[in-house]
């Protein structure tokens, strides 16, 4: 074989002569060595979520021993992440995406075939209660056939199992407005009365959905002083005086240089990333990524390669590859590399339940010269002994990661977003951002209510209020998907993560166990396609440190005995019949 | 031995038939996988060097690059640059509104609509908007840009045209990029290039023998521009050419016509010709939000369909109880329309007496849009805008326009003093 032609990677899993894999695993043991591990023959085999053939350990490899380590981060996040003098530990990755069954599998295909044909059987004997469109006549139909047809013949049977008024503060327990639906799914009814469920639905995941307290006084404070709303845009005198501190605030909490904060969350996403991207730009997004992240990608005009989910080995081939050949369809033997190569990957994935393998893709980051966007939509605040996300959580550099972005939604119980990174790029996103131009500011009671929040997680407050929130969600998460293992339902993702979805696989059981769920008053979320792949359709649970380990087992009882009765004890995986005591569940450390 | 091989011929075929479709069935074209170099990729990943994420160089060179203006707070002036037609930012009652909603719902609604995110106050101000305007279905948006952007988004696809006037809003236009129909441009209120325009499209019809669907996106009031749009005309060429009208209300909902029903009105249109309209709670309802209303056909497929509805947290619920009780006050007093109609007016006229300027905006129109009658460009604006903060008149620019908008509560005094600041203001220049 001539010496210039060599597999760079492939099948045969031969890592190419300086893979990022190795480098990781010659500092993984560097580091070990230095910090006194004892660890001088190193398993060839579990090292940073690889095998030593190249292989990554990743989803459905890994879900029997389940442990498969991480270094921790490079030498420049080590040192910057010294915990009171002493050196953490590399995170251990314990994540699992238990594949189901192939007799499973079939009965999800068929189940959702029964339920199409029964739709077109349906829609041939009962016509829509729709109202025809008025003077419309000759005009091209607005929708098509097959997306009419889904939402009104698939979707509509089992409408009910979503958007459920609520009123009250979502907070542990919420209240929920009962309805009926006399027409199988058209028209729905109020019936006055009420229940309260435990809420297992929303993303309040530190607890600060709250009526009062110091949060919420805090922004009743500022609705006086400021008003509802500022009324003018933040570039052009819609900046007052919260907005500022806010920011202040938030790019201290998070160890960056600035921030910029935006009024929704979803609009962060959309409306920055067109501002630093354009054609000749590449970017390589995880393929279980937001809508948001999808749509600002989209209208920024870049080429977009998807990985596949938290695939680091994936993502690197892609990396080497569009380093190697450049731009597509240039003239021939003329090559013209990329302008700039993004990065975008999520903190924790809202469906997945995962948390991004940060460390190995902060290292690929640097080897290959790319930028990276993490959104931590759903792990800041609910990640990490500081609550500061994925970059707390893996002690890594947040410096590392040129762009940081996040929403005030979720932990802090308010609304919005932020991106923080280096000074020159959020200068350069005030100037430009579409958000910060033609966009309303944030509402001012909504930047009150996160200033207080930071300044509890911050310990500014002289409590220790949040530490105490931070640790409690942790002890609950553990606690929580540890019970799950045991009863024998498929949970996937990370032990760490407060997102857990529990697979359910058919549409029809997913609507059943939210039903009964809520009989039970407990309210939860059924997610299927378009949100998941296809036949993976499941009731996801987001944790909060408002739960009390009373309202857990409650939840995991009658969880226990809605799986049963429904079927949903799918897990393959021995079970460990030690009951789990609360109180002494290690947490980080 | 023959016996047996002629009888059984026929099973031989079928089953080699049967075996030959399930090859080709699986049978996958191999990849051609092309070997890189490896010393040459690693010469090209040593050698990549990436542009810097951002470069500001060439930016800041163009105009003076404005950062961030903090809110004026000095006593005597003139915020002009904010939305606050109806003079709610100030209102008290609706700060006591919005304290008892945050007693009773908390901040943030923490979670998208359909996860528990719905708040009975969302569905008593979708209601309330529905009922206003007589209207079937109204949708919830937590910010007013991504309303509009999120709604065309949810209609128009790749194969559809989109015929849009040339100063529609920014935030069209990003709806148009997530939508990738093909956009054709009319100029400003121009119905004979529209028609043009139009039957172009037809010719082309025609030729593909296809019929394409069309949108038109129009807005009330032009954000750019404070001209109304001719919504007869436009009503009726839509017809004509079987045409859905999206039209975008966030400067004339809860301004325009008797009763503050917006633009159809105004022009005593009938509402149900208007496929959707999209409007903001940002400018009359003095919160944060937008809407979209129409029949509930059309406004449905946006509770699955609209992005920014559908995969966005809800908004917080004060804000929209905020906006449900300013909707009741409009109900309550309908006469504090034609007071602001009135100041509008009388602005313009004000506004008539400087000869320098031209006032690009219709008379009627709170949003006030004027620029330079000689060589007016975007230094001399910016001078002007400078010029006018420094004497205590806050206003906004884009391109060479300066903006500003009418506040329902403002004095003659304060008027003569805005067009005395335009007046010497030009001198300096």
């Amino acid at each position: 074989m001539s010496p210039i032609f060599q597999k760079g990677y492939g099948d045969d899993g031969e890592v190419g002569d300086n893979s990022v894999t190795e480098v990781l695993n010659g500092l993984n043991i560097e580091n070990h060595k230095r910090y006194g591990y004892d660890t001088p023959k190193y398993s060839p085999t579990l090292l940073n979520g690889y095998l030593k053939n190249g292989k990554v350990a990743c989803r459905f490899k890994n879900h029997l021993n389940g442990h498969v380590l991480s270094s921790s981060s490079d030498e420049d996040s080590i040192r910057n992440g010294l915990v009171n003098g002493h050196l953490p530990r590399p995170r251990v990755i314990n994540e699992s995406f238990e594949p189901p069954s192939f007799l499973t599998s079939c009965l999800t295909q068929l189940g959702f075939y029964i339920l199409m044909f029964l739709g077109y059987i349906s829609q041939a004997i009962f016509p829509p209660k729709v109202a025809k469109e008025e003077n419309r006549d000759g005009y091209p139909p607005l929708y098509d056939r097959f997306s009419s047809f889904y939402s009104r013949y698939v979707y509509r049977r089992i409408k009910d199992c979503w958007n459920y008024p609520i009123c009250s503060v979502p907070g542990a327990e919420i209240v929920l407005k009962n309805r009926i639906t006399r027409d199988s799914g058209w028209t729905f009814e109020f019936t006055g009365e009420k229940t309260k469920c435990l809420n297992l639905g929303s993303y309040n995941y530190l607890g600060f959905a709250e009526p009062n307290g110091p949060c919420a006084e805090f922004a009743i404070e500022s609705l006086h002083k400021y008003g509802v709303s500022t009324g003018a845009t933040r570039q052009q005198y819609g900046t007052c005086d919260l907005h500022v501190e806010l920011e202040k605030l938030t790019a201290e909490f998070l160890g960056t240089e600035d921030a910029i904060t935006f009024g929704m969350g979803f609009a962060t996403n959309a409306l920055n990333i067109p501002t630093f991207l354009s054609s000749g730009c590449l970017v390589l997004s995880d393929e279980k990524n937001h809508a948001s992240l999808i749509l600002g990608i989209k209208l920024s005009g870049a080429t977009v390669k998807v990985f596949k989910h938290n695939n680091v080995q994936h993502l690197e081939k892609l990396l080497k590859e569009n380093i190697y050949y450049g731009q597509p369809n240039q003239p021939k033997d003329h090559y013209k590399p990329w302008r700039k190569i993004l990065i975008v990957v999520e903190g924790v994935y809202s469906m997945e339940g995962s948390i991004v393998h940060l460390p190995d893709i902060i290292a690929l980051k640097k080897k290959y010269k790319a930028y990276l966007y993490l959104d931590e939509a759903h792990s800041i605040g609910a990640l990490g002994k500081h609550g500061r996300g994925v970059v707390d959580y893996f002690h890594c550099n947040p410096k590392d990661i040129d762009i940081l972005m996040g929403t005030f939604t979720k932990s802090f119980g308010s609304a919005g977003g932020y991106i923080a990174g280096s000074k020159k790029f959020i200068s350069f996103l005030r100037k430009h951002s579409y958000a910060a131009k033609y966009a309303t500011a944030m509402a001012p009671p909504v930047a009150a209510q996160i200033i207080a929040v930071l300044k509890i997680l911050m310990n500014k407050d002289g409590t220790n209020e949040g530490q105490k929130r931070i640790m409690q969600l942790a002890r609950n998460t553990r606690y929580f998907r540890r019970r799950l293992a045991q009863i024998g339902v498929i949970a996937y993702g990370n032990q760490d993560s407060p997102v857990v979805p529990i697979l359910g696989y058919l549409y029809s059981k997913i609507a059943m166990v939210v039903r009964t769920l809520i009989e039970h008053k407990i309210a939860t979320v059924g997610v299927g396609y378009p949100a998941t792949p296809f036949l993976e359709a499941r009731i996801r649970i987001c944790l909060s440190a408002a739960h009390t380990k009373e309202q857990l087992d409650y939840a995991l009882d009658i969880i226990e005995k809605v799986a049963d009765q429904i079927g949903l004890k799918y897990s393959r995986k021995p079970r460990d019949p030690k009951p789990i005591d609360y109180d002494t569940i290690e947490l980080y450390d | 031995m023959n016996k047996i091989l002629q009888g059984n011929l026929f099973d031989f075929l079928i089953g080699f038939v049967i075996i030959g479709v399930c090859f080709l069935l699986t049978y996958k074209k191999k990849k051609v996988i092309k070997l890189m170099d490896i010393p040459l990729l690693n010469k090209r990943i040593l050698e990549y060097k990436p542009e810097p994420l951002v470069n500001d160089t060439e930016a800041s060179l163009l105009t003076r690059a404005i950062m961030e203006s903090p809110m004026p707070t000095s006593a005597g002036c003139l915020n002009l640059a904010k939305i606050n037609y109806m003079d709610l930012l100030n209102n008290t009652v609706l700060r006591d509104k919005a304290e008892q909603c945050i007693r009773t719902y908390g901040v943030g609604s923490c979670g998208p609509r359909g996860f528990y995110g719905t708040i009975d106050v969302h569905l008593d101000l979708e209601n309330k908007i529905a009922e206003f305007l007589g209207l079937e279905e109204t949708v919830l948006y937590s910010y007013g840009f991504s309303t509009i952007s999120s709604a065309i988004g949810a209609y128009c696809k790749k194969n559809d045209y989109i015929f849009c006037d040339e100063e529609i809003c920014f935030a069209s236009l990003q709806g148009f990029l997530a939508s990738r129909s093909t956009v054709i441009y009319f100029k400003h209120n121009n119905m004979e290039d529209l028609e043009k325009k139009l039957e172009e499209v037809k010719q082309t019809e025609k030729l593909k023998n296809k019929t394409f669907r069309k949108f038109l996106v129009i807005e009330g009031i032009y954000m750019k521009t404070g001209q109304i749009c001719p919504l007869p005309e436009l009503v009726e060429i839509s017809k004509k050419h079987k045409m859905r009208i999206f039209l975008n209300e966030t400067h004339s909902f809860g301004i325009l016509g008797k009763t503050g029903r917006g633009v159809t009105e105004y022009f005593d249109v009938d509402r149900s010709e208007i496929d959707m309209i999209m409007g903001s709670l940002e400018t009359s309802l003095a919160s944060v939000g937008g809407f979209c209303v129409g029949r509930s056909l059309v406004i449905e497929h946006q509770r699955l369909s609209g992005l920014g509805y559908c995969f966005s947290a809800s908004l917080p619920p004060f804000l929209s109880y905020v906006s449900l009780c300013a909707i009741e006050m409009f109900e309550d007093n309908p006469s504090m329309f034609s007071k602001l109609q009135a100041v509008s007016i009388k602005m313009h006229e004000s506004l008539g007496k400087l000869d320098d300027f031209l006032i690009v905006s219709d008379a009627i129109s709170p949003l006030k849009v004027i620029t330079l009658k000689k060589d007016a460009n975007v230094e001399k604006t910016d001078k002007i805008y400078d010029f006018c903060a420094n004497n205590g008149v806050f206003v906004l620019k884009i391109d060479d326009r300066i903006l500003f908008h009418v506040n329902i509560g403002m004095k003659d005094e304060e008027i003569e003093r805005i067009v005395d600041t335009f007046s010497k203001a030009v001198e300096v220049v």
